[in-house]
């Protein structure tokens, strides 16, 4: 334990705080590349998420295909891209936007199908186009869900992005394989205390992101909240909800994923 | 199935003759699974009883099964290291376990919030004392969300195992620190697609499990 006490103690030593190969350099390397292979995933997940919840299709097929995405191992995947380009970025990044697709997809749909099906009448009843049904009444509604994956997805890349450490790529990863390498433990809990930090840094910051524009009607699973529990539910598995693990409140419902 | 007392050797570039190989780290990985998502289970059912009984707690439960599942696990093997042993494999298999409880904590605790609760009315009014009510209607009934959280943790540890690949253990992702380092892309192949064959057979067995838990849900689909 003494060696954990050591890692606080690295972490604390200013001295280790600047410059290109310390902490705060590091740190915002683990969070950018974090931020790109999100956003990858994103654009990828995002609109299939939201063709699947408005048509209400393909819903077999893409609980189907986000399973296969979440076997598919992340080092296996860097080890065989690492084979044809050794040494560069993007294979690590591609490896991370993997992770974040499922659950950004699974949510979107899931969130889209949930709306109140009377609300998407009603949207129709007063001559909204099926796009305008989307953009202006579907999305809104959708966001508590749609957030929750986001924040789910951001989670796991962020957590698993000390991989850009293997083969001295950056990110706060780096401190950990080199400090692992050289047994120098200190460094090692040091860098991982640093990610735990940056990880709940980044689920704060999306609770309150989650208070500033979802909204008010539809914070859902407060206290003291009265409203029925949803009898029917869509049946996909694992999608994230969410989360109370930080702050901010939770929705009340199956199949939920971290 | 034959498993040899030592590790097989991958020889060679090619697939052939690797069979064995193969199979020794499948069989250790499904063995590693097994015993890490039991442990995961058993960890994470009286927590989820305690935050289901004291809602208060659930929140800051909840929290510090994020905080484990955030700690890298090049770090969370080292950590367990004094306590387990460095040179066996109960580090990387105690480090799945912890990491599974992010999943099964919340949903077994949702699940079980998910019960209704006229249902739970019910079976107190029938006389059914807290545990026995417990274990006879809330748990069954939230049966489909802990099978969806089983899958999904079942599913992530067997591609988070091949971590334990980077300080020489993880099953099948021997084959990927392996190849690597000797630059036999069959052996990296071999290894990736050997962990998604395994890891959708996995969630096959887990659903269909849950199936046949839960004869109720089908009897209603189909009418």
């Amino acid at each position: 334990m003494s060696n954990l006490g050591n890692g606080v103690r690295w972490l604390l030593d200013p001295s280790n705080w600047w410059g290109n190969a310390g902490l705060i350099h590091r740190a915002l390397q683990h969070l950018a590349y974090s931020a790109w292979a999100l956003l990858v995933a994103f654009v990828i997940a995002f609109p299939i998420g939201l063709l699947i919840g408005h048509t209400g299709h393909g819903r077999f097929a893409a609980s189907g295909s986000a399973n296969l995405l979440r076997a598919i191992p992340t080092y296996g995947i860097i080890a065989l891209l690492f084979y044809w380009q050794p040494f560069t970025l993007w294979p690590l990044l591609l490896a991370l936007a993997v992770l974040a697709i499922p659950p950004i997809m699974l949510n979107t749909a899931a969130g889209i199908a949930n709306v109140d099906p009377q609300t998407r009448d009603a949207a129709i009843g007063v001559g909204l186009t099926g796009r305008q049904v989307l953009t202006q009444v579907e999305i809104p509604n959708a966001l508590p869900l749609i957030l929750a994956g986001v924040r789910s997805a951001a989670n796991q890349v962020l957590a698993t992005a000390t991989i850009l450490g293997f083969k001295a790529q950056g990110g706060l990863g780096l401190f950990i394989f080199s400090g692992y390498g050289s047994q120098r433990y200190d460094t090692v809990y040091g860098a991982s205390i640093a990610v735990v930090l940056v990880v709940l840094a980044v689920e704060a910051l999306f609770a309150l992101l989650q208070r500033r524009i979802v909204s008010p009607g539809l914070r859902i699973g407060r206290e003291g909240n009265t409203r029925p529990r949803r009898r029917t539910r869509v049946r996909l598995a694992g999608v994230a909800q969410p989360s109370t693990s930080v702050v901010g409140a939770g929705v009340k419902g199956s199949n939920v994923e971290r | 199935m034959l498993i040899a007392d030592s590790p097989p050797y991958w020889n060679g570039p090619q697939l052939a003759g690797n069979w064995d190989v193969i199979r020794y780290y499948t069989a250790e990985h499904v063995r590693f699974t097994l015993i890490a998502v039991v442990m995961g289970m058993l960890l994470a059912f009286p927590i989820a009883y305690l935050a289901h009984r004291r809602p208060v707690l659930y929140p800051p439960l909840l929290a510090g099964t994020n905080i484990i599942y955030a700690i890298p696990s090049l770090a969370l093997f080292a950590l367990l290291g004094p306590f387990l042993g460095y040179t066996n494999d109960k580090p990387i298999i105690v480090a799945m376990a912890l990491y599974t409880l992010v999943i099964l904590v919340r949903n077994i605790v949702e699940g079980l919030r998910a019960v209704p609760a006229h249902v739970v009315d019910a079976a107190t009014g029938l006389g059914y004392g807290r545990l026995r009510r417990f274990v006879k209607v809330e748990l069954p009934l939230a049966v489909p969300t802990i099978i969806a959280g089983l899958r999904l943790a079942t599913v992530s540890t067997i591609s988070l195992i091949t971590v334990g690949g980077a300080i020489g253990k993880g099953a099948l992702g021997r084959l990927f620190s392996d190849g690597t380092d000797r630059k036999i892309v069959v052996e990296l192949w071999a290894g990736v697609i050997a962990v998604i064959v395994l890891a959708l057979i996995a969630d096959v067995i887990i659903l269909t499990i849950g199936r046949l838990l839960t004869p109720w849900n089908r009897a209603v689909r189909r009418s």
